[in-house]
């Protein structure tokens, strides 16, 4: 006979996890919501031009193993995103009970499931590879205080940053810590050995789900800082190369290093 | 006895009593003016010797495989007064009020129905993440069907109840120890038998509000947990 009633944390998370709508909306909020502001931010304020066009002068600034990683971890990651929103919030928001969401709703936990194992390798390739560039340095300080100079108001700012500035370390760094929660509970919840049981499992959950929150919104805002607001930064993830202009400034001090 | 001193005897009695009988109470005054079922099923232990008969006739009924059991009989040897004797407790989906499956299902596979407060689970849109499983309090009540590949469990027999027919269990226990019906209605046998019985849920302090009530069930064994897969040490 199990005489272990002890419940230990799970009514408390059991009683958060019934906050379904609040919990599917937060979930919205932090792709759609974020994706939002920063749309509205770079409609006020304008994107980041490069001062002095593209020099033509190409730097090398990822290896191809880099480059590699880097897409290796994103394009699951998208995916995780995007059929994780579904898991997380679409009983909230669409029908259960009409035939297409259960073969939809199959189809998203399957894709879920499936991307989790490149993801992890992808973001293991990319953290072993790239963390001691990502220690925090004094002058990373200044970067946020300034705001990494993009709220501009007219005026041309560019703080100091190494090969990575803050706020790329504030991501890698938020990134990390999510991934590893993310990738700890997803596998003991993927895996039918490891299950956890009822004392623990609403906090496994809740963690899966909170971590995927916050990795979500600084997603949005890396695909955005990448994609919109920094010109040419995304070709360099591409190509491996970037613009000497580009390279002086957004990452003066890593510049000052490679230039001869 | 003074006056002061019978009052607080009564309060005393009143209280115990009360709490005793909280979870079956609770149960019949929620759902009477509502109009809508509250389906239930009382066990009565004194009347169940371990047969199985209902394990055997609800994989028959429910086309589940041998091994893969709705309902089951937890079977042990306890002690009291230094005195051995058996223990068979029937075990399955307790239906409950407040259901801890309902709330993590991240697909709203699983449900509880408006009209009788049966916890259903939709095979079409089940993604069998077991999140259900891991998150109830009776261990084994769900687990995943071999055929579907996905989330099984006891829905009171819904294709028989809802023809009025009573849950196979029910139907075929020779010591007529399971008994179903409506919460909702006063007049109905589970009704009276709850009221004039000191019936216990199992692990009350979980809050999910069980639907599934036992007679001759001591105060310690319902705090227990126990499971639909215990392995068996010895079967009657």
């Amino acid at each position: 006979m199990d005489t272990n009633t002890e419940a230990g944390s799970a009514p408390f998370f059991l009683e958060l996890l019934s906050w379904q709508t609040t919990i599917a909306w937060l979930l919205i909020a932090s792709v759609f919501g974020v994706a939002l502001i920063l749309s509205i931010f770079v409609s006020i304020n304008g994107i980041s031009r490069l001062e002095h066009g593209y020099s033509g002068i190409k730097i090398r600034r990822w290896s191809i193993k880099s480059i590699i990683a880097h897409w290796l971890g994103a394009i699951p990651c998208l995916f995780l995103i995007l059929t994780g929103l579904i898991l997380g919030a679409g009983k909230a928001v669409f029908d259960t009970h009409s035939d297409w969401w259960g073969p939809f709703v199959n189809l998203a936990a399957n894709i879920h499931e499936f991307m989790g194992f490149p993801f992890i390798l992808g973001a293991i390739a990319m953290i072993s590879m790239w963390w001691r560039q990502q220690l925090f340095v004094r002058y990373d300080l200044d970067w946020f205080k300034q705001m990494g100079g993009y709220i501009n108001n007219g005026k041309h700012n560019h703080p100091d940053a190494g090969f990575s500035s803050g706020g790329e370390k504030m991501w890698f760094w938020t990134f990390t810590a999510c991934f590893l929660v993310l990738a700890t509970t997803g596998l003991v919840l993927f895996f039918p050995q490891l299950h956890p049981n009822y004392n623990i499992a609403p906090l496994i959950i809740t963690l899966h789900i909170a971590s995927a929150m916050l990795l979500g919104a600084f997603a949005v805002v890396h695909i955005f800082m990448a994609a919109v607001m920094s010109q040419g930064a995304i070709k360099t993830m591409i190509t491996g190369y970037c613009d000497s202009n580009w390279a002086k400034q957004h990452h003066n001090r890593w510049f000052e290093t490679v230039k001869k | 006895m003074d006056r002061r001193k019978a009052i607080q005897l009564m309060i005393g009695g009143a209280a115990i009593s009360f709490v005793s009988a909280t979870p079956a109470i609770a149960a019949l005054r929620e759902n009477s003016q509502s109009g809508k079922k509250h389906l239930a099923m009382l066990i009565d232990l004194r009347r169940c010797n371990g047969c199985k008969a209902c394990v055997t006739s609800c994989g028959v009924e429910n086309g589940n495989r041998p091994n893969e059991h709705r309902t089951q009989v937890f079977q042990a040897v306890a002690e009291q007064d230094g005195k051995q004797y058996a223990i068979n407790l029937p075990l399955l989906c307790n239906n409950c009020e407040e259901p801890s499956c309902v709330k993590v299902c991240p697909t709203g596979a699983t449900f509880k129905r408006e009209q009788d407060g049966i916890i259903v689970v939709d095979a079409t849109s089940c993604i069998n993440c077991h999140f259900c499983a891991m998150t109830c309090p009776y261990d084994g009540s769900r687990f995943t069907n071999s055929d579907t590949g996905t989330i099984d469990k006891c829905n009171f027999c819904i294709q028989r109840t809802s023809q009025q027919l009573l849950p196979a269990c029910v139907e075929s226990c020779p010591g007529a120890a399971r008994v179903f019906g409506d919460l909702s209605d006063p007049d109905s046998v589970i009704s009276q038998l709850l009221t004039k019985h000191n019936a216990l849920v199992i692990q009350s302090e979980k809050n999910t509000k069980p639907n599934v009530f036992y007679i001759g069930l001591t105060q310690e064994e319902a705090s227990q947990s126990y499971s639909l897969n215990t392995d068996k040490k010895w079967q009657r």
